[in-house]
């Protein structure tokens, strides 16, 4: 027999067959003439043999005869279609030429095919091929099924159709997944529109039909409950097909469970309108609505309100409590706030329209600007006294306490009010101006709230800029101690300094006269004092090391800085890690402020002075002290205000007036120092009424500390200044005023 | 090869044949069918022309379960497969010594 076989497409891997038949003669010859043909071939001479090879042998076709004692080839097919794995493979029922009921039930019994017995073996090799390939082809055909059935499913989708005259839409299995329904369930119209929220159904209904009608295309996302309970969202397409002659015959589509899709979206809606902190709507949101407000308020003719609400000394809290904290109060304060307006949180183009002209007033509500700030949105005022109720619930909201981080805050507001069309036409305007209108309540001490009027603008911004700068000034170092020496012009001596602060912003020094009132209006105070404390007694330790330096160097105090029980344990930390003695510092506090402060302050001075720590009186003379406290009081100096300095010599009663208070000095036995000596005729006089110990321009301008040495050496030291001269007879030979000659006191051990 | 296709056709006689006449002994229609219809096929392929004609007769009854209809019928199988035998061993044999030649 010529080996003629077709190579084609099975040229590579040779067909599998099994070949069953009782018959040894046909089972041989068909063997043989199959093998010459290229098949591999397996022989099995009865039905139980056949499945006990299939076991672990898997062919790619079966021929099997149909006649056989014992189990016979019907019997054989059956049992191996029951095998999952042969439920498709093909399988080529032998039969006789006469035989029709044999034909039939090798069909029933799940025969692929019948092929009656023959010696042309062309003809089986023929037969065989064309059930490989329609095998193969169905197999791909399966596999693409499947694989689309998977990839709908993975896609929560499905397809239906609908034909022209039939009553109901036909779905797919996947489809009636998709409405978790039983496959084979039919999915009549009316359940799906039952399936709708009711206030769905009219405009569902009014919408199939009109698509009917135009024959067009339809794209919808439809909410519909299923029987899980929930309502998905579900994505419908479908379009037209139509026969040749361009009738519509039917609509063909896919439905799609959209649901993660639909709240993922709303998520984002939701990042992209709302505050993730205190889910208030955000700026974007506020922007948007104040937009809409303001159209309708054009067409209406009314005014509409913007606040803008900003906590006073947000910073101050955020940073001594933390951040943590700092969210949480802002997440109160923002729930305080929204109770102030009639906030809604959503406001849908559908709202809208239903609710007819007045559903602006659904834009009403309470934004987070960002940070500490907040704006309110009232789409709908009378006037500005109006607003002003509105401004005053924010401020009666914030009056009680906040307990944050295990303590109560006091947080208070400043409010900004700008309205629509007086103060501004646009969301960008109101907002600009109501801002304006919010800093010029700061400027004037806030907790209040002001309506915006055009000469508010430029005012108060500067000195928030200014405030949020020197806030970060410590973080960031730019605060430097510059050191002004006291003089003893008696024995042309230095016998302390004063520390002053000044703020290196960027490449400009700036003057405490410009930062400090702010500092003291805010709180900021309190980390600059803290820091000035450290960083003179560090300074008193280095002097100490360089040149022997044992004098005090003088800190200004606010008064509300003696007020805090920690001051004294403060200032003992400062001195004791830094190794030098308490009297290392002094503390200068103005007669003003100690006034009006005395009751808090007197027991820190007490303490203050137990611990050797000496307390000098600035800018005496300006207030209005009571002698009679005085006299109680723990302190150890004063300082003539510089004023009267100023005027010595020139009118008679600045000296009258340093008279009196060289007298009283003395009769208390306090010190006494004159500040702002800047020419020698000062000096003379302030000397000549009893005053030795002073401090100004004459001697020497405030320096940084790695100046103070030097200035020592090169003009105290050699008595080389006008000054000195003055001093000279008197001093000349004094042991003291040779540093290296100086005893050094013994500086406090830290440990 | 036809060595081999007779081999099996005598291994295929020596099964069937004791079956046929167990089948007529016991009147069993269904066995004597299945022998015949297996027989019929065989035979054709050899070219045993008349004992496949003899066969399908044979079947057919078989099927009607006419057994006594085919009791010639089955002798005359089982005399003619001897025939048949007979000259197969002959051929082969004459075969072989022509291959052996």
């Amino acid at each position: 027999m010529n080996s003629s076989l077709p190579v084609a497409e099975e040229a590579t891997t040779q067909p599998r067959v099994l070949l069953v038949d009782d018959d040894e003669v046909n089972l041989l010859l068909t063997s043989i003439a199959l093998r010459e043909r290229g098949f591999v071939i397996n022989e099995a001479a009865s039905g139980e043999r056949a499945l006990e090879l299939l076991r672990d042998w898997q062919p790619d076709v079966v021929v099997l005869d149909a006649l056989m004692p014992g189990m016979d080839g019907f019997e054989t097919c059956r049992q191996l279609r029951r095998i999952s794995t042969f439920a498709s493979l093909p399988v080529l029922m032998l039969t006789g030429l006469d035989d029709d009921a044999s034909i039939n039930r090798a069909y029933e019994a799940g025969a692929t095919d019948f092929f009656v017995k023959s010696s042309q073996w062309s003809l089986l090799d023929g037969r065989l091929r064309y059930l490989l390939r329609s095998s193969r082809t169905r197999l791909e055909l399966e596999l693409s099924q499947s694989r689309l059935a998977r990839a709908q499913d993975l896609a929560r989708m499905g397809s239906f159709e609908w034909r022209v005259g039939s009553p109901e839409p036909t779905f797919s299995a996947e489809a009636l997944r998709v409405f978790q329904i039983d496959p084979g369930t039919p999915l009549p119209f009316r359940d799906l529109l039952r399936m709708m929220p009711r206030e769905e159904r009219r405009g569902k209904r009014a919408l199939l039909s009109e698509t009917l009608q135009s024959q067009g295309n339809l794209t919808r996302d439809i909410p519909l409950v299923l029987p899980d309970g929930q309502v998905h969202i579900i994505h419908t397409e479908a379009s037209p097909e139509f026969n040749e002659h361009g009738q519509l015959v039917g609509y063909a589509g896919i439905v799609q469970d959209v649901t993660d899709r639909w709240n993922a979206e709303h998520k984002i809606r939701q990042l992209a309108n709302f505050d993730s902190l205190t889910g208030l709507p955000n700026r974007n949101q506020l922007i948007e609505r104040t937009e809409r407000a303001l159209d309708a308020a054009r067409r209406m003719g009314h005014q509409v309100g913007v606040l803008v609400i900003d906590l006073d000394r947000f910073k101050v809290i955020n940073d001594t409590l933390g951040h943590g904290a700092g969210d949480e109060l802002l997440v109160e304060v923002a729930r305080r706030l929204r109770s102030c307006v009639r906030h809604s949180d959503q406001v849908t183009d559908n709202l809208l329209d239903s609710m007819g002209t007045r559903a602006f007033r659904t834009l009403e509500a309470m934004c987070r600007l960002g940070g500490d700030e907040f704006v309110a949105l009232l789409p709908e005022v009378i006037d500005e006294h109006d607003a002003e109720i509105v401004a005053a619930r924010v401020l009666e909201q914030m009056r009680s306490p906040i307990h944050v981080a295990g303590q109560e805050c006091f947080v208070t507001a400043s409010v900004g009010i700008a309205l629509f069309p007086r103060d501004g036409n646009s969301v960008a305007e109101l907002i600009r101006n109501s801002d304006v209108a919010m800093f010029a309540v700061k400027a004037q001490g806030r907790n209040a709230a002001t309506v915006y009027r055009p000469q508010l603008a430029g005012k108060g911004r500067e000195k928030l800029e200014l405030e949020s700068a020197l806030h970060k000034a410590i973080e960031r170092n730019e605060l430097v101690l510059y050191y002004q020496p006291k003089i003893d012009v008696r024995g042309a001596r230095m016998v302390g300094v004063e520390a002053l602060m000044r703020w290196q912003r960027g490449s400009v020094l700036v003057p405490p006269g410009e930062f400090i009132p702010l500092a003291e209006e805010t709180g900021l105070i309190r980390p600059l004092s803290e820091w000035a404390i450290r960083e003179a007694a560090r300074q008193a330790r280095v002097w100490l090391d360089a040149f022997g330096f044992t004098d005090s160097i003088a800190v200004n105090l606010p008064s509300r800085m003696f007020d805090r029980g920690d001051l004294v344990e403060l200032i003992h930390e400062a001195v004791v890690s830094n190794g030098v003695p308490h009297h290392s510092l002094v503390l200068e506090i103005t007669e003003n402020s100690l006034m009006k402060d005395l009751q808090s302050v007197i027991p820190s001075l007490h303490r203050l002075n137990e611990i050797g720590v000496e307390i000098s009186i600035d800018d005496f003379g300006t207030g209005y002290s009571s002698l009679a406290y005085l006299t109680t009081l723990p302190i150890s100096e004063l300082k003539i205000d510089r004023g009267f300095i100023r005027d010595l010599g020139m009118t008679p009663q600045s000296s009258a007036v340093v008279t009196a208070i060289i007298a009283l000095a003395r009769s208390l036995g306090l010190r006494v120092v004159a500040e702002g000596v800047e020419n020698l005729r000062q000096m003379e006089v302030l000397h000549r009424l009893g005053c030795g110990v002073m401090q100004g321009f004459l001697f020497s301008k405030p320096k940084p500390a790695d100046e103070i040495q030097a200035w020592l050496e090169e003009t105290v030291l050699p008595l080389t200044a006008s000054w000195a001269g003055f001093a000279k007879d008197d001093v000349s030979g004094d042991p003291s005023r040779s540093m290296a000659a100086r005893p050094t006191r013994t500086p406090n051990n830290a440990n | 090869m036809l060595t081999r296709v007779f081999q099996a056709f005598e291994t295929s006689l020596n099964r069937l044949l004791p079956q046929l006449e167990q089948a007529r002994n016991t009147t069993d229609a269904a066995g004597v069918r299945l022998v015949a219809h297996t027989l019929k096929s065989s035979s054709a392929t050899i070219g045993a022309v008349q004992l496949s004609k003899v066969c399908a007769e044979v079947e057919a009854m078989a099927q009607e379960s006419r057994l006594d209809a085919a009791a010639s019928g089955i002798e005359h199988i089982l005399s003619e497969a001897q025939a048949v035998r007979e000259a197969l061993r002959k051929l082969t044999a004459s075969g072989s010594a022509a291959g052996a030649a």
